[in-house]
């Protein structure tokens, strides 16, 4: 009797690693056999086979069947609906793979190097950044006439071969896994270990060996050409750049068996290079991580390939689609990539260098100033200090976000503990996870949720029932009472780990005081038992509730007498609130968290809580708008807690306003009759915000070194950029040469004035330097220049009262007096003045 | 004593759009004329020339490095047009050439 079940493949970039990995895991737990059918052009796959599954080249909305037949199937039937239903809408909403840039052909290339005696070659831009070094050209094809022969006598010694060879290559692999650094390098190493134990691969290479008599070399780039041409021929850019990945796996396995002939193995560089080359193993990029490798450049186009994730994560700048970078670009030469324009630089004179070194250093200075937020204490400008903590999924994560500065974890979501296994985790397991997050976090807090399985969260461990509506159904603490082991062995774990740190432990979905209590009840029972036990725990550890489901909303009072604090996890509770499933595409759009009702309902929950006394944080997504952050500062919350990497950014924005100022938005936004009302306002504060002085003592220089108009006009551009005032400083440079072309902006009396209008100023500015020694500008009056001023514009024209203010001063300009004092202004702080004096 | 209306406006219009202006009133005031200058900049037309002001102007001038707006409430008037950079660093040679040439307009003076 055999299973089937018809469906409609949901995720959006198709059957690739992801899914595909997941249809693996979920067939992998039961014993009955699974055939995945695509009705659309009828490829079958075998689900236990990632390559498999890749290789059938399953687009979003193919008509899809799934085939389950076995003592289990009715089980597993029931998993694999949730799945589809629920599970691959994940790869959907999850960020899995970086998003494609569109090609940046419309790069500005900078002044610097747009001139006749500077090389440089355009290609994509994969991994922002400058990088300086020699070249390393790895060359292409390796093993020229030592190519063994295509079919070989001695199939015995090929079939040992191949064995070693993919024995070697997986322990590597394994070894690789074991001493990674990163989740993703986790993840490529994992995708690769799961490629080379592929049966059907297995079998593939074997058959050529044992069937048609080739040596394992012609055998192994066989099947490797044959599942990447499946992939490449895909319509889908995912697909095609996975074929890279088994290229590359392919690759490793041959030179396990040939030994040195692969040109990328055993690479060592003995000083700061670039390495160009046909495409990189992402093994070559984990294993010079930090050994000199300043830059890649790779002939190949793809930016989406496993290499590219690794460099990205690594922060080495690259450039992809450069096809004769290999050819064109002499091994041991000096060059400069430009991972941000897509460019390589051969020979740079000192002009170029000069240019690139002063990115180098604005970019580091860019990181400073963020690093500067990173530690301090998120305080409004009038005093009021709100705690900033992340949420995470992992206890990997936690020491990152501490090190980004978060003041606690707001959220450590236990689901990633249970999922994907065949077994429910022991205590011990959980025990060491929230320990380790416990130690990371020292002193500060650390909120511990418990597990919210159901739903959208299938945990293949439990077998939880198909529903129609698990958003509304049986979940989170809802199932506690059939699974009373489950949550007993949690609630254990996280009472031990209490011993070790700040622990707090959190409810999901709570929706009455009666599951609170209950859960006091067993939370008493099992301190009672470690007690008994003599294991130590926290004894006034503190309990409490998220706000997701509204109900809660009316009994904040009642349940104040029974928690210690709460947590609103507004994606939930939202949905819950608006009757919006986020996901459906066809209703998604009425998800929206400022929705003025929404708005007023918070404020109730808020206030509610405040009045009792209590604590309360947020933990959903709202706290990562920064446009929608000033209400939420507004709202009175004592915490927000948001993903790991973002701290520091909302720390900076936290000590930027005043409370009482996002206090009154909240008011007028809350009383705002719809939507469009509240994001009006919400711009409008976010655009006045922005808005600083038109010029200020950090965008003055005396004294400047600049002896030609460009570099004159380079420095004015990065006095802007460096203050945060412009998005693109190149676009700027080039709007500012546009309007300097048409007629010198010399004006006499030894002044100029470049200026420029362009959508990449953030803020309208003006910049001022005044010249050591004078300047050739090609002045009408054939005089030489000693002060140049900058006026920068944005585009919007938001700014009236700037370009009033920017208007009399260039009529100032022709007033002698005003230029007197302007040139015997001696300090920057006079020159502000006397500008600003006249300007207002 | 004349009568003068000006339009200013420049390409980027933020910056030599006002300067002009401010030259030629300057020098409108030095040599003793009476002027009135729109301006057409960034921050869109500025001081517009009225009918009325049309009307009793006995000169124009167009200091501009763009089209100007327009342009037709002019016509038939001693007109004078110059760069934006002319009439920065040269106005009293604008007004010079404006009193000596410039089409005069049937009726005036």
């Amino acid at each position: 009797m055999a299973k089937s079940i018809r469906f409609k493949f949901p995720v959006n970039v198709g059957l690739h690693a992801r899914p595909a990995s997941m249809l693996q895991d979920l067939a992998g737990l039961y014993l009955s056999e699974f055939t995945f059918i695509n009705e659309r052009n009828g490829r079958k796959a075998d689900p236990k086979s990632i390559v498999q599954l890749i290789s059938s080249d399953t687009k979003k909305d193919d008509l899809c069947v799934m085939e389950i037949k076995g003592d289990d199937e009715e089980t597993a039937l029931g998993a694999f609906e949730k799945l589809i239903t629920s599970g691959l809408h994940k790869c959907n909403e999850e960020d899995s793979e970086p998003v494609v840039r569109p090609a940046l052909d419309s790069v500005v290339i900078p002044r610097a190097i747009a001139s006749k005696e500077v090389t440089y070659q355009k290609g994509k831009s994969a991994v922002r950044g400058i990088a300086f070094g020699k070249a390393f050209v790895v060359t292409a094809g390796g093993a020229g006439s030592d190519k063994p022969p295509l079919f070989s006598k001695d199939v015995g010694l090929e079939w040992r071969l191949i064995n070693e060879a993919v024995s070697a290559v997986t322990n590597r692999l394994k070894t690789d896994l074991a001493s990674s650094k990163s989740e993703v390098e986790s993840k490529i190493t994992k995708a690769h270990l799961s490629i080379i134990s592929d049966p059907v691969f297995n079998d593939k290479i074997r058959g050529f060996i044992k069937r048609d008599s080739l040596t394992a070399y012609h055998a192994v780039k066989k099947t490797g050409a044959y599942f990447a041409e499946t992939l490449q021929a895909s319509e889908n850019i995912y697909l095609r750049e996975r074929a890279l990945d088994l290229m590359a796996l392919s690759e490793r396995i041959l030179d396990a068996i040939y030994g040195t002939k692969e040109e990328t193995r055993g690479i060592s560089l003995s000083e700061p290079s670039i390495i160009i080359a046909k495409n990189l193993p992402p093994s070559v990029v984990i294993s010079l991580r930090g050994k000199n490798l300043t830059g890649i450049v790779l002939e190949d186009g793809g930016i989406t390939s496993h290499t590219i994730i690794l460099a990205r994560s690594f922060g080495i700048p690259t450039v992809v689609n450069l096809s004769e970078a290999g050819r064109t670009i002499e091994n041991g030469a000096e060059i400069i990539l430009d991972g941000t324009r897509g460019l390589v630089i051969e020979k740079p004179d000192q002009k170029v260098k000069g240019f690139y070194l002063a990115e180098l250093r604005k970019e580091e200075e860019k990181m400073n100033a963020m690093e500067k937020f990173v530690h301090i204490t998120p305080t409004t400008k009038d005093g009021k200090v709100i705690e900033v903590g992340a949420n995470i999924s992992t206890s990997e994560e936690a020491e990152s976000a501490f090190r980004q500065g978060a003041l606690g974890i707001g959220l450590f979501r236990t689901e990633m503990l249970f999922v994907n296994r065949r077994y429910l985790p022991t205590e011990d397991e959980q025990f060491e996870a929230y320990v380790k997050v416990a130690k990371a976090a020292g002193a500060r807090p650390v909120i511990i949720r418990t597990l919210d399985a159901g739903g959208d969260k299938p945990i293949p461990s439990l077998t939880l029932p198909t529903e129609e509506n698990p958003f509304l159904g049986y979940r989170a603490v809802r199932i506690y009472g059939d699974h009373k082991e489950l949550i007993r062995t949690q609630l254990r774990a996280i009472l031990r780990a209490s011993a070790f740190g700040n622990i707090k432990i959190m409810f999901p979905m709570i929706s009455c005081v009666e599951e609170v209590r209950d859960l006091k009840t067993l939370i008493s029972k099992i301190k009672s038992e470690l007690t008994r036990q003599g294991i130590p725990y926290k004894e006034d550890i503190e309990t409490g509730i998220m706000i997701e489901i509204p109900a809660t909303a009316f009994i904040i009072d009642e349940l104040s007498s029974e928690v210690d604090f709460f947590s609103i996890g507004t994606n939930d509770l939202a949905q819950y609130f608006l009757a919006v499933d986020r996901n459906n595409k066809k209703v998604g759009h009425l998800y929206n968290t400022i929705h003025p009702s929404f708005l007023r309902f918070l404020k109730k929950i808020v206030e509610e809580i405040h009045n009792c006394g209590k604590w309360v944080g947020l933990c959903g997504e709202m706290g990562g708008s920064i446009k929608q952050l000033p209400l939420l500062i507004g709202l009175g919350l004592d915490e927000i807690s948001v993903q790991p990497n973002m701290p520091p950014l909302i720390k900076k924005y936290i000590a930027s306003v005043s409370r009482a100022d996002c206090e009154t938005l909240f008011e007028e936004a809350a009383a705002k009759p719809d939507i469009k009302g509240v994001d009006s306002i919400l711009t409008q504060f976010e655009y006045d915000l922005k808005r600083g002085d038109i010029i200020t003592k950090e965008l003055i220089k005396i004294g400047s070194t600049a002896r030609t108009k460009e570099e004159a006009i380079r420095e004015l551009v990065d006095i802007l950029d460096m203050s945060g005032r412009l998005e693109d400083a190149g676009e700027v440079e080039d709007a500012i040469w546009r309007r300097e072309n048409v007629h010198p902006t010399g004006i006499g009396f030894g002044m100029a004035i470049p200026h420029c209008k362009s959508s990449s100023v953030k803020q309208s500015s003006i910049a001022l330097i005044k010249f050591k020694e004078p300047i050739e500008w090609k002045s009408f009056d054939g005089q030489q220049v000693n002060m140049a001023f900058l006026f920068a514009v944005d585009a919007a024209g938001y700014e009236k009262d700037h370009l009033k203010t920017l208007a009399r001063f260039a009529r100032g300009l022709m007033s002698e007096e005003f230029r007197g004092r302007l040139a015997s202004a001696e300090h920057e702080d006079r020159l502000v003045d006397v500008i600003r004096e006249f300007a207002n | 004593m004349a009568t003068i209306i000006a339009v200013t406006s420049c390409a980027t219009g933020i910056a030599h759009t006002y300067m002009a202006a401010e030259q030629l009133e300057r020098t409108a005031k030095k040599l003793g004329h009476s002027i009135k200058v729109e301006t057409q900049g960034a921050m869109g037309v500025e001081n517009e020339c009225t009918e009325n002001d049309i009307r009793d102007a006995q000169y124009v001038i167009l200091a501009t490095g763009i089209p100007v707006f327009g342009m037709d409430r002019f016509k038939d008037m001693r007109t004078i047009e110059v760069n934006v950079q002319d009439a920065i660093r040269d106005p009293e040679g604008v007004f010079r050439r404006l009193l000596e040439g410039g089409t005069a307009r049937a009726g005036h003076g």
